[in-house]
């Protein structure tokens, strides 16, 4: 066991890959047990398109951030009941300062002189539009102390187009990536391995009926038969939740692991032990389940790492093509979004969503490589 | 030997008959003419059009059917979201593109991993191959959308920017040769980036222990160039997993092409069929998934064949 555990964490790679993973793995754990809610990540932090920590908003940007909240606020003023809207304002801790009787008339001064602002162009106008953010900032309250930093570390990484924080979006995309990967990679392993292990064990008809299901499952291109899987849920009641994504991975992940199974367990089935079980007159369950599948759990770890991988950018490929994910936060989700945004410059999403992805793929390519190296004497890394 | 081919071909044909099964009662599990016309349909609207596709037929009759036209090359239903146009209009006006993109794409990315992982596998455990591979792998944890977004980005709206004139267009597509360097050069060199991260890794797998053959050290022992070695010896003995890997690739390039047709509006087969998924176009995703398995099945037989060719033990 020892000198197992030294072999997977014989390269430097695997090493920082593991870490990386504990990482990833205590994030999602967090983030799952509450750390995170879904109303956090649908929340309106601030204006859209908020930049994140050390990227100067333009002078446009700028100019429209302050027409966001001034628009809130007067709009606000217009509802029936505009003590109740004003109080409702809620941009993750920023709320409405307390009002005085000079309040509304600062606020049409504000909207006056953004007016003037927008219609001006030249060099010193930057002063003025700092002078008018400060104005602005104060018709609204400070937020105390606790939920000043919060709302500082949401926005962090700036805010997408409906003004949702970057960063606890792509925290939660963590976790799931992490439920995608693992029910997924998990369920078509044991799917593939139970029916792989079935077909050769019993030979025959039940292996040429394995055969020929998994050449079917396999011999449609991959994205083509996840578009279908994932269509077929369109207009149900589980449609934009992660069910389609789990139904449509598992059916088309599990032909690899089956087809390897098949194949080890022909062999293993010739070995001296399987024969000794058999001739002792264990069932084939007790025999498979038993003393045959685990010795092949090394091949179902590989594989199981192999298919979590596929599994995460699955889901970005889906949500790319609109049939992912809908009410939650996935990377996936995010890289649809900023497809759009790439061409206003604003790189704050993609980058978050990419740079998460990455680190968790690095990470599991790296572990696989490792397990590959350990574990499978015959691959040639 | 040709009777073990005959017999692998009856299997495929095998395999393609229930891919047509799946395939049709999965798209029936839903009810496809109420899925695309929506609530607000009239009984009569619906009618006609289940008549019309032949839904209201039993199950059996419409397979044998559907079967007899895939053999006959003709798939004479009208597409429901583009009317005047048949399956087969569709199919035969956008496989044109498609294999435009996905051809050269699949040869230059062949290539590419091949002299990487050639060039990898002979400095194997020098920094000329950990770079390669640490730079694989990181290729390989970007996610294709990724990279198709910011291909386009970079190569097409940056570039043409700064050059003054578009290069690469940012999206379209024309026939020709002239047109294809302005429309797929682009759309080429994303899916050759994104298809050559693991496909590197393979081949470097492949030709390292291809390497440590006897036949290579008494090739070396003979005083023979190391290009030399490679070019003679060592490429021919792998072409087997190359084909195979070729093989296992299709898909991926499938996927490579679907995205970026999809991202540079190429009217190719992989932006039709995601059209027709998104619009529930049941007569025309039926068609094109029954295509798209018939073209990877094929490529599986040719593969097949190019074994016994390729390897002189398969024949006895």
């Amino acid at each position: 066991m020892m000198r197992l555990g030294e072999r997977l964490l014989a390269a430097r790679g695997a090493r920082i890959g593991w870490v990386v993973l504990a990482l990833y793995g205590l994030l999602g754990l967090a983030v799952g047990a509450g750390l995170l809610g879904r109303d956090e990540i649908l929340a309106r932090f601030g204006p859209g398109h908020l930049r994140g920590w050390g990227d100067e908003p333009s002078r446009e940007e700028r100019l429209a951030h302050l027409d966001f909240h001034l628009g809130l606020l007067s709009r606000a003023l217009q509802q029936r009941d505009p003590e109740g809207a004003l109080a409702e304002i809620d941009l993750g801790g920023l709320r409405v300062a307390e009002r005085d009787e000079g309040w509304t008339l600062r606020l049409e001064e504000c909207h006056r002189r953004l007016g003037e602002l927008s219609n001006l162009t030249g060099e010193n106008i930057e002063e003025r539009l700092g002078l008018l953010e400060e104005e602005v900032g104060q018709l609204f309250g400070e937020p105390e102390r606790g939920a000043r930093l919060r709302r500082r570390l949401a926005l962090l990484l700036g805010t997408d187009r409906q003004g949702r924080s970057i960063l606890l979006r792509g925290l939660y995309s963590v976790k799931v990536a992490l439920q995608v990967g693992a029910v997924a990679a998990g369920l078509s392993v044991i799917l593939g391995a139970l029916l792989g292990a079935l077909a050769a064990w019993f030979g025959g008809w039940v292996d040429r009926a394995v055969v020929w299901l998994f050449s079917i499952f396999s011999s449609i291109p991959y994205v083509v038969l996840l578009l279908v899987l994932a269509s077929l849920f369109v207009g149900t009641s589980s449609e934009g939740s992660l069910v389609p994504i789990y139904a449509a991975l598992c059916l088309t992940f599990w032909v690899v692991p089956c087809r390897l199974v098949r194949a080890e367990v022909a062999k293993l089935r010739e070995f001296e032990y399987t024969k000794a079980a058999r001739s002792a007159g264990l069932g084939w369950p007790r025999i498979l389940l038993g003393h045959v599948l685990p010795n092949l759990t090394h091949l179902l770890l590989i594989q199981a790492t192999l298919l979590f991988v596929a599994a995460i950018k699955a889901e970005v490929v889906l949500s790319f093509l609109g049939l992912g994910v809908r009410d939650e936060a996935s990377w996936g989700i995010m890289i649809q979004q900023a497809s759009g945004e790439i061409l206003q410059g604003f790189y704050w999403q993609i980058g978050t969503a990419t740079l998460g992805m990455l680190g968790l793929v690095l990470a599991f390519n790296l572990v696989a490589d490792a397990l590959q190296d350990a574990l499978d004497p015959e691959f040639a890394g | 030997m040709g009777r073990t081919l005959l017999r692998r071909i009856l299997f495929q044909v095998a395999v393609y008959l229930g891919i047509l099964l799946f395939l049709m009662l999965a798209l029936r599990r839903r009810d496809p003419v109420w899925s695309y016309l929506g609530q607000r349909a009239t009984q009569a609207e619906v009618e006609a059009l289940r008549t019309a596709m032949g839904l209201d037929r039993p199950f059996l009759e419409q397979y044998v059917e559907f079967a007899g036209q895939l053999l006959r090359f003709e798939l004479p239903q009208e597409s429901w979201t583009q009317p005047g146009l048949t399956v087969g209009d569709v199919i035969a006006s956008s496989i044109g593109p498609t294999l435009a993109i996905s051809l050269p794409a699949l040869v230059l990315s062949t290539l590419l991993s091949l002299l990487v992982g050639a060039l990898a596998a002979w400095h194997r455990g020098r920094v000329l191959d950990r770079g390669l591979m640490l730079l694989a792998v990181l290729g390989m944890s970007v996610s294709f959308v990724v990279f198709v977004l910011f291909g386009q980005y970079w190569g097409g709206y940056l570039l043409a920017r700064s050059l003054g004139t578009e290069l690469f267009a940012v999206q379209g597509y024309e026939p020709g040769l002239g047109p294809w360097f302005h429309y797929c050069l682009l759309p080429v060199l994303i899916s050759v980036v994104v298809a050559m991260g693991a496909d590197s890794r393979f081949y470097r797998a492949v030709l390292a222990e291809e390497r440590q053959r006897g036949y290579v050290l008494a090739a070396r022992a003979r005083g023979l160039r190391p290009g030399r070695i490679l070019g003679a010896h060592v490429l021919p003995n792998a072409m087997l997993a190359v084909s195979t890997r070729v093989l296992i690739s299709l898909p991926l390039v499938f996927l490579g092409s679907l995205l970026v047709e999809t991202v540079f509006n190429i009217p190719g087969l992989g932006r039709a069929l995601h059209q027709a998924v998104v619009s529930n176009d049941f007569p025309l995703t039926q068609g094109l998934v029954a295509v798209f398995a018939a073209l990877f099945l094929l490529s599986v037989v040719v593969t097949d064949v190019l074994h016994v060719w390729l390897d002189p033990r398969l024949r006895s």
